[in-house]
């Protein structure tokens, strides 16, 4: 089959390659660019462990072709974090206990990344809801709620910090 | 998983999209939420697909003196948020915010959700429910399609092969209508038990007017007839409203299947049409 040129942004880079149009874009992240964070976990629609954002959105990267993706900004999981340090997100699940095995972790960082961006507060049940697309077979759900809800704040204050660094 | 071989394109008008449809090996690709599961599990297969997400300006809400007009590109998450579909005809933004799960939701469109026509998908009832009406555009021409027409069979609907779905259009909310949606599912990935599309033109304690469709009970979405001729000019109660329950459930054509048997389907359905004529009635300024 005749390949394409796919061309986009991925964690602030431009790539370019020559994919199969077939590629969808967890494959293309993971192997074309090693960028492994991104999990595949069912590879049908179902876990959200291949979460990542597009164009700002969180999508299920395992059911979108990269060809769709080209033109647009990807950020990943690799993308959040800056200069090593990591994000109050990724902070928050470490202190509360937001991962076992850590296999879906990765997208239920990324889908509270797209969540915790539209700066509104969350009741713990909204919080369910938006990670209804993001399953996770060891934690029971607790701890991975309790890190949001904690990313949250840790995000407010750094907010406030920051503000008050530029008064 | 790699779906079978195919070429793609993406054009930038509906023009070009058109055109390249007139390869009958060709199907068009919209979010991909129903379409790219279906190819990678090699239930389907294509020789082209054509990406209509790069053609611009197709994913809008107009609201215009009666009607809301929909691009179809529109995404299923935006027409929940959208304040004017909230605002216009929220029977919609309720029935979005209960498809799949938000991220399904940031990519699937309501045109893909009508075109693909799963007789579980939510978008046909509420189509039906809202006397919807579609534009299709192919080589020859537009035509418009009203949504009783629409949805044919199961994965079936009247747009032929090469055409696309230009727009839907609704009517707007009118004053004293209530309207509901409601389904029973079970995890946030399944499709639904039974789902319900409830609409009623409320007038004191009585029902003029009812559009009850249904989902996930028969092999393609459908307006529950008798239901609806057995609630309206009537005054509103409790009985009536269960009545029409049990007369869904008789006529629907559940199959058992890993989400219950159909004795269980038929009576989730009954308590769902009881319950969102229930919700619409009150809704639509009615009291109890
Ligand atoms: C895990 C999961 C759970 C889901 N749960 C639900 C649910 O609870 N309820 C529900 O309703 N849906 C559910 N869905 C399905 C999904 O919401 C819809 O099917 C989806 O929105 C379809 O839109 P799409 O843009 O992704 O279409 P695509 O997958 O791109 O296309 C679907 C079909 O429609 C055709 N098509 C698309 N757009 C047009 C157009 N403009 N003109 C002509 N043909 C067109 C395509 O050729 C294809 O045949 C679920 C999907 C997944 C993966
Ligand atoms: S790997 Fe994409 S949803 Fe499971
Ligand atoms: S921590 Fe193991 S799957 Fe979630």
């Amino acid at each position: 089959m005749k390949k394409i040129t796919v061309k986009m942004e991925v964690n602030g880079k431009e790539v370019e390659r020559e994919i199969d149009p077939r590629m969808l874009l967890a494959t293309f992240v993971r192997d074309e660019l090693k960028l492994t964070g991104t999990h595949i976990g069912c590879d049908t629609t179902n876990c959200g462990a291949c979460t990542l954002l597009l164009d700002g959105k969180a999508v299920k990267s395992c059911t979108v072709l990269a060809a769709s993706a080209s033109g647009k900004k990807v950020i990943t999981i690799e993308g959040i974090s800056k200069d090593g340090t990591m994000h109050p997100i990724q902070k928050a699940f470490v202190e509360k206990h937001g991962l076992q095995c850590g296999f879906c972790t990765p997208g239920m960082i990324m889908t509270s990344y797209w969540l915790l961006g539209k700066g509104k507060k969350l009741s713990r049940e909204e919080i369910r809801k938006y990670l209804s697309g993001n399953l996770c077979r060891c934690t029971g759900y607790q701890g991975i709620v309790d890190s949001v809800e904690y990313a949250a704040e840790l995000m407010e204050s750094e907010k406030a910090r920051e503000k008050a660094r530029n008064r | 998983m790699y779906p079978p071989e195919f070429e793609y394109f993406a054009p930038n008008s509906i023009e070009e999209a058109v055109e390249a449809l007139s390869n009958e090996d060709a199907k068009v690709l919209a979010g991909g939420q129903s379409l790219l599961p279906l190819l990678k599990s090699r239930f389907a297969a294509f020789g082209k697909l054509v990406d209509i997400s790069r053609i611009a300006g197709l994913d809008y809400v107009k609201v215009e003196d009666e009607a809301i007009r929909i691009g179809p590109m529109a995404t299923i998450a935006s027409l929940e948020s959208n304040g004017d579909v909230q605002r216009f005809q929220p029977l919609i933004s309720e029935a979005a915010s209960q498809i799949a799960d938000p991220l399904v939701r940031n990519m699937g469109t309501i045109g893909g959700n009508v075109s693909h026509s799963d007789p579980a998908n939510d978008m046909p009832p509420v189509m039906l429910a809202l006397n919807a009406k579609f534009t299709a555009i192919s080589k020859s021409g537009e035509r418009s399609i009203d949504a009783e027409k629409f949805f044919v069979d199961s994965f079936q609907t009247a747009l032929d092969h090469g055409e696309i779905l230009k727009e839907i259009e609704v009517p707007v909310r009118r004053a004293g209508q209530g309207y509901s949606y409601m389904k029973l599912k079970k995890g946030s990935a399944d499709f639904s038990v039974a789902a319900v599309a409830c609409v009623l033109d409320v007038s004191g304690k009585t029902i003029k007017r009812a559009r009850i469709a249904l989902a996930s009970v028969s092999s393609k979405a459908e307006i529950a007839n008798d239901a609806c001729r057995h609630i309206e000019g009537k005054e509103f109660s409790e009985s009536l409203a269960e009545e029409a329950g049990t007369i869904a459930a008789k006529n629907a054509d559940p199959q058992s299947d890993s989400y219950g048997s159909e004795e269980y389907k038929r009576r989730a359905l009954g308590m769902l049409v009881k319950d969102s004529i229930i919700k619409a009635y009150i809704r639509g300024g009615g009291s109890i």
